[in-house]
């Protein structure tokens, strides 16, 4: 079977910081999967979305859509952005528009819908996060959560087969965050796959099927919850012995 | 203020109603305060205009009252030039003369007559615009741009800036309370020191929220033009009514 997405072997390093961010990491990606990225601080987890999304191209090793590498022409990045989207860390980064309702019709509108399409796309996504009733609010009056909602929607829009997120569901409360594990859910339900990258421990475990590690810029493991959990060595490259208590 | 303004904006009851109707009541009075060379013209359209703004429109009396009082105060200042002039001599017929060093300061009749006309028609204008700027945010203005067939680079441009001005208040605001909380303002000096940080500060955070931004649109397949779908609006009959009635009443 060939993966949805595919990072081999990619290496990434920002300009003007000598330790690179991403080194030697390979990841299949299939279809209908929950993927959670774990990893401290400064692990590379953004760096690795952004390598998956196409934003930043690797200086070496290669991104794989539907078995065929990506070329970083336009049209070729133009075909990797209708099957994968990305929610960025922060949604003040992500939302460019003052107004949510546009905001969210804009990805629709570069896939080339017409008018109508976009608009059924707009509801649609607005409905799935729970943010219909703020379409008509302007961007900068919204809370952290509600902007996040709108980050998310604005992706979703795009009906995007792989799904990565950033950290989305930190600053959320209790409810949305249910509510948006649940979009998570429906995705993959179609076929989908999401990856999120998350410090949510809790959420890693009860709702992934498979946990990618990273450490210092490389991939040090990819295994259901239930093995990393048990593996000592690979709790204390994510977190402190207190925070596995109780999970 | 600005926030304030916003915030009315999209709070008021005509929110909904098609910026090409607040746009064309607005700019048709401010024509009307222009060309009419009545006396009164002025007046009535300030009062017109106020209180379609906040018996129709439902924006506070406070609110509509301070931003007409603080333009006020900007064009009574400008008129002043009008209704004063100087000399070296006292004047013969003035109603008003105070000696000025070796200048005299003069007023007449008439000159204070002119500078009343000015102020009230400057007035007027004003108030209709504060009409459309209080009752229509800054997006609906962008899609009555866009409408109009605007440059697109234009309406891009206005659209983002508008968007990176409250991210940047917003950071600016966070910013302020970090410094004070950390003594940041609790001297003088400290008060220099800290906004200069702030300045330099904000300034790398504006350039480093651009490129997030442009990786943010890249991701959503951004191809060199920021399509998004048009706001739809309702039309207000009686608001048509109303206008007409006030441009009557000018004419
Ligand atoms: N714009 C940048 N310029 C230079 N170095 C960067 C830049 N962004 C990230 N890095 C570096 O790359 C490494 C990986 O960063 P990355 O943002 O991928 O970490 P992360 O796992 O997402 O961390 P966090 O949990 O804090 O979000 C870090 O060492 C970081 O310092
Ligand atoms: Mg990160």
């Amino acid at each position: 079977m060939t993966a949805l997405l595919a990072l081999e072997a990619v290496s990434y390093q920002f300009p003007g910081n000598p330790t690179p961010a991403l080194q030697a990491a390979s990841l299949p990606i299939a279809a209908g999967q929950r993927i959670v990225v774990l990893g401290r601080n400064g692990a590379g987890k953004s760096t690795l979305l952004l390598v998956a999304s196409g934003i930043v191209r690797p200086q070496q090793g290669r991104v794989w859509l539907h078995g065929a590498p990506v070329d970083y022409s336009r049209s070729g990045l133009r075909r990797l952005r209708q099957h994968v989207g990305l929610v960025m860390q922060s949604p003040d980064d992500q939302l460019f528009s003052a107004s949510v309702w546009q905001d969210i019709s804009f990805g629709p509108l570069n896939l080339g819908l017409n008018a109508a399409e976009a608009r059924q796309a707009v509801q649609e996504a607005a409905a799935l996060c729970d943010v219909t009733d703020l379409l008509d609010r302007p961007t900068h009056a919204l809370s952290g959560g509600q902007k996040a909602r709108v980050a998310l929607a604005g992706v979703l829009a795009m009906r995007p087969q792989c799904l990565l997120v950033d950290e989305a569901t930190a600053g959320l409360d209790l409810w949305a965050r249910q509510q948006v594990v649940r979009v998570f859910d429906r995705l993959v339900a179609q076929g989908g796959t999401v990856v999120l990258a998350t410090h949510d421990l809790a959420l890693a475990r009860r709702w992934a099927d498979l946990v990618v590690v990273l450490h210092e810029g490389q991939i040090v493991a990819v295994a259901p919850p239930a093995e990393v959990w048990a593996d000592p060595a690979l709790r204390a490259l994510i977190a402190p012995p207190e925070a596995w208590e109780g999970l | 203020m600005l926030r304030i303004i916003d915030q009315y904006a999209f709070a008021n009851r005509l929110r909904a109603v098609d910026p090409i109707q607040k746009g064309a009541i607005a700019v048709a009075t401010i024509l009307l305060c222009l060309v009419l060379d009545r006396p009164l013209v002025g007046w009535l359209a300030l009062a017109w205009m106020v209180m379609v703004t906040v018996w129709y429109a439902r924006v506070p009396l406070r609110v509509a009252g301070a931003v007409i009082g603080a333009e006020s105060v900007f064009l009574a200042l400008s008129v002043i030039g009008i209704a004063v002039s100087v000399g070296n001599e006292p004047p013969a017929a003035a109603l008003l003369a105070i000696p000025f060093g070796p200048l005299w300061l003069s007023a007449t009749g008439a000159s204070l007559q002119t500078a009343l006309h000015v102020l009230s028609r400057a007035l007027g204008s004003a108030a209709a615009l504060n009409f459309l700027i209080l009752t229509t945010p800054l997006i609906d203005l962008i899609e009555l741009l866009r409408r109009l067939r605007a440059p697109a680079l234009l309406i891009e441009l206005m659209a983002l800036s508008y968007r990176a001005l409250f991210v940047l208040l917003d950071t600016l605001d966070q910013m302020v309370t970090a410094q004070t909380a950390r003594l940041g303002y609790a001297s003088w000096r400290a008060t220099l020191r800290s906004s200069a940080l702030l300045g330099s500060r904000l300034f790398i955070v504006a350039y480093q929220r651009s490129q997030a931004l442009e990786v943010a649109l890249t991701a959503r397949g951004f191809a060199g033009e920021l399509r998004v779908l048009p706001l739809s609006y309702t039309v207000d009959r009686q608001l048509w009514l109303i206008g007409g009635l006030i441009g009557a009443s000018l004419v």
